[in-house]
């Protein structure tokens, strides 16, 4: 069997023959870790103190298990106590976690990960082969309800996972697959021990041990002197504590008693930024606040009329307003972020004028109007809700809002019953989010929207190993999207979070807050 | 035969709050019926599998008529079983006690404090009715009532947190500290809470006061040349505090469910935190043990202050003694 190798790695302890093998095979996908990059300019980082956390938390729906992502505390306490095989840095970039190694017969269909030697578990027992079996076996048992299942369950069965050796891990996938390092990179494929099954006092291979839990308000960690980076992490503590409230967080941070705190929105981030005592994060990120079409319903069954409505909207003025300015204009497309996002599509832009022309063409004379289904339950959702119905108005479009509790929002009775409807998406890959939002099929491919063109260069994509042959099918099915498709993606949200000066080491990604929640390269300077 | 009686009309009252108890929760648990949206979908987060929310309402009953969800519920509720909370599967009382102990601590300090306060604030303002010290009192206690308490609390956390940085602005309670070395963490909380109820009873108290003070007997102490301060504690304060107790038990009751919006601005972990949360959850047994504790405490302190009124009236007590 003539094995390829595809390598992803880096790391700063990176061999030097896994560099040149990186490097042949991805070049550009190489990056550091910010973290460290900072380091070099700072000087030696402090040692020791605990950082405090305030961040929002599930309530009632809080817990431990990794598997089952609520709110974002729970989140990130298992970015600190958890390692995925894979992960994505800042930039949105692929690099292996705990695995060293992916390599894969000629088809594509049979996977060998070699993992990563020398990790330990917080419990003292070494980290193989056998622990990423188990993990992976327990995303695919539907009884476990982990977020993981829908990545994984169309590419394979837990039979079809098998420890090798103690460092290598055999995958037999259903059909030949080339992004299975990117699944696992995802964010719910957490790595937990062997035989796991109640996680209330979790053991991880992450910078940070548990310590103590008290459900929707605080967890406490302290630091893994085992960690593998050796020095790292630089705090000996990190407590995460509820504080729901986007104000309440940001007065928590004023009068320290917290030292970071997560997710604010665009008019405290001015506040921050006005104030030399507090430093803000902001992160460019993929996350979008959206509209959908839904195609199978007039009037958006004619893509002239999606078209249009694309056209209408002043993406500027809704990034300016919806987001008080903190993000970037969108093009139609999800995932900004990714490598293979096609940025050599034209931008579109605000052109009424085309849009009233197309509308003509599609038989609507200044007489075109819907419903549009919305809620604020994302940032800026309503806000651009009202904006859309609002500059529509001046074309001519007529949009009737019907604004619901955002709690209910999801799972309301109108949500894709209705011709338009506000969404959100995270930060998410172009593989995962075409899996979830344009496959054919999956329920929250909200428009409904198909193209037997699109499927074509996707499954091409996801049996292609040359990543310039496969960056351009993704640019082919982007393409389509861009001119057909059910999503207006007007701009992606930035992701902003604030700091207490002291604070050294964070620096944005676009993954999640507070630099995906990895604290292990943060210290607090006296 | 006081007690003879007393005893009679608890028992009287205790059978009626049982009554009560169950009415409330028999109209909660309809009215959850008809909220949008369903527990297990609200658990598991919007953008779900729908075979793992099937699950999950299997495994919560939540696919039985009503009928017997509720007759389920009622009947464990009954052999001391709150349930299981849908979202995280943990026993419900489990979860709530905490927050309803941060929530007593809450209510009772903020009584503590309203109590002597109002007395001491609405007899102050009788004896010098209509002169400054009486509008100084009454002008701004009535101003606060009209302030809603999300109004007051960020006033206070703008000015003692965020300007003087002197108290906490959020009440970050931890489980497993001692409650007292967190005390600091309970003072704005409960001088918000004090803010919206002081007006009543100081407007009881000196209301009350104002007629005692003209009484005959007060006029007669002070005939007899007896010290101010002697007639207003042995002559008119006994008799400003049976008439109160009735403002006060109203006022303490509504803090038992009041506190909601006042919890939400510190983000105290309280009772009524939870029951919020419990509603955007769905979970149905955290909501409906939530609404018993209230609804329970409110009749409790209702019996209470009745039995404190019959005890502290020499004319209802002699009544008794003749029936």
């Amino acid at each position: 069997m003539k094995e390829t190798s595809i390598n992803i790695f880096t790391s700063t302890t990176m061999p030097r023959r896994n560099f040149l093998k990186a490097g042949l095979a991805v070049g550009s996908c190489i990056a550091l870790a910010p973290a460290i990059a900072d380091r070099a300019h700072a000087g030696e980082p402090s040692r020791g103190g605990t950082l405090r956390v305030g961040l929002g938390a599930a309530g009632a729906k809080s817990s431990l298990n990794p598997f089952i992502s609520t709110g974002d505390m729970d989140f990130a306490v298992a970015q600190s106590i958890y390692d995925r095989l894979t992960d994505f840095d800042g930039n949105g970039h692929i690099y292996n976690s705990l695995a060293e190694d992916f390599s894969h017969n000629k088809e594509g269909n049979v996977w060998k990960i070699r993992i990563r030697s020398g990790v330990v578990w917080h419990d003292g027992t070494p980290f193989s082969a056998k622990d990423v079996v188990y993990s992976l076996q327990y995303m695919l048992t539907p009884e476990n309800k982990a977020d993981g299942f829908t990545n994984l369950s169309g590419l394979m069965k837990p039979s079809d996972i098998r420890a090798l050796d103690d460092s290598t891990v055999e995958v037999s996938l259903a059909k030949p697959y080339a992004l299975l390092p990117q699944v696992l990179g995802s964010k719910v494929m957490f790595l937990v021990k062997d035989g796991t099954k109640d996680f209330t006092q979790p053991v991880g291979t992450g910078p940070f041990r548990f310590v103590e839990w008290s459900q929707g308000q605080r967890v406490t960690l302290k630091r893994n002197d085992a960690f593998r980076t050796p020095g790292m992490p630089y705090l000996d503590g990190v407590e995460f504590i509820a504080i729901n409230d986007p104000t309440a967080r940001m007065n928590a941070l004023i009068a320290d008693q917290v030292d970071v705190v997560a997710q604010l929105d665009g008019n405290l981030a001015r506040i921050v930024e006005a104030n030399p005592a507090m430093a803000l994060l902001r992160s460019t990120s993929a996350a979008t606040t959206d509209q959908f079409m839904m195609v199978g319903q007039k009037p958006f069954t004619d893509v002239r009329v999606r078209q249009a409505m694309r056209l209408l909207v002043d993406r500027e003025q809704l990034v300016a307003n919806a987001l008080a300015g903190y993000g970037r204009i969108g093009n139609d497309l999800h995932c900004i972020t990714d490598p293979d996002y096609a940025s050599a599509l034209p931008q579109r832009q605000h052109d009424p004028d085309h849009a009233r022309s197309l509308l003509k063409q599609a038989g609507y004379d200044n007489d075109l109007s819907f419903e549009l289904y919305t809620s604020d339950a994302a940032p800026g959702m309503l806000a651009s809700a009202t904006l859309i119905a609002n500059q529509a108005k001046q074309a001519g479009v007529k949009i009737d809002l019907t604004v619901v509790p955002p709690d209910s929002y999801y799972s309301g009775p109108k949500f894709k019953k209705t011709a338009m409807a506000s969404s959100d998406w995270g930060q998410h890959t172009i593989e995962s989010v075409f899996g979830q939002a344009y496959a054919r099929g999956a329920y929250w491919n909200e428009p409904d929207w198909t193209n037997d063109a699109f499927d074509k260069w996707v499954s091409m994509a996801r049996t292609t190993f040359d990543p310039s042959q496969r960056k351009d099918y993704l640019f082919e099915a982007q393409k389509i999207i861009w001119e057909d498709g059910g999503y207006i993606i007007w701009g992606f949200r930035d992701l902003l979070d604030a700091a207490n000066v002291r604070v050294k080491g964070l620096s944005p990604s676009s993954q999640r807050n507070l630099g995906y929640y990895r604290f292990e390269g943060i210290s607090l300077e006296a | 035969m006081v007690t003879a009686r007393l005893s009679k009309l608890v028992m009287a009252r205790l059978a009626l709050s049982v009554f009560t108890l169950i009415a409330v929760s028999a109209v909660v648990f309809t009215a959850t019926l008809f909220l949008p949206g369903d527990p297990a979908r609200a658990a598991l987060g919007p953008k779900a599998d729908p075979a793992a929310v099937e699950a999950l309402r299997t495994e919560f009953g939540l696919d039985r008529p009503a009928i017997s969800q509720y007759l389920s519920w009622a009947s464990g509720v009954a052999s001391g079983d709150f349930g299981r909370s849908i979202p995280s599967g943990r026993p419900v009382w489990e979860m709530i006690r905490p927050k309803a102990i941060n929530t007593v601590i809450l209510t009772v300090s903020s009584l503590l404090a309203l109590i002597p306060l109002s007395f001491l604030l609405g007899t102050a303002a009788a004896v010098w009715k209509d002169r400054l010290p009486d509008h100084i009192i009454t002008v701004p206690t009535i101003v606060l009532v009209a302030l809603p308490e999300f109004v007051v609390g960020t006033v206070l956390i703008v000015v003692f947190a965020v300007g003087l940085n002197f108290l906490p602005p959020v009440s970050l309670i931890q489980g497993n500290r001692t409650l007292l070395s967190q005390s600091t963490l309970f003072i704005l909380p409960v001088i918000t809470l004090l803010c919206t109820t002081l007006a009543q009873v100081v407007r009881m108290v000196r209301a009350v006061a104002i007629e005692v003070l003209s009484a005959e007997y007060v006029y007669m102490a002070r005939l007899r040349g007896l010290s101010p301060a002697r007639v207003l504690i042995r002559h008119v304060f006994p008799n400003v505090v049976t008439p109160s107790i009735q403002t006060i038990a109203l006022n303490a009751a509504w803090l038992a469910g009041g506190v909601v919006v006042t919890e939400a601005v510190f983000q105290l972990p309280g009772i009524g935190s939870a029951f919020a949360d419990a509603v955007i959850n769905r979970d149905m047994p955290t909501v409906l043990a939530i609404t018993l504790l209230i609804t329970g405490t409110y009749v409790l302190i209702n019996l209470v202050s009745e039995v404190l009124i019959m005890l502290l009236n020499p004319r209802l007590r002699a009544q008794n003694a003749s029936l």
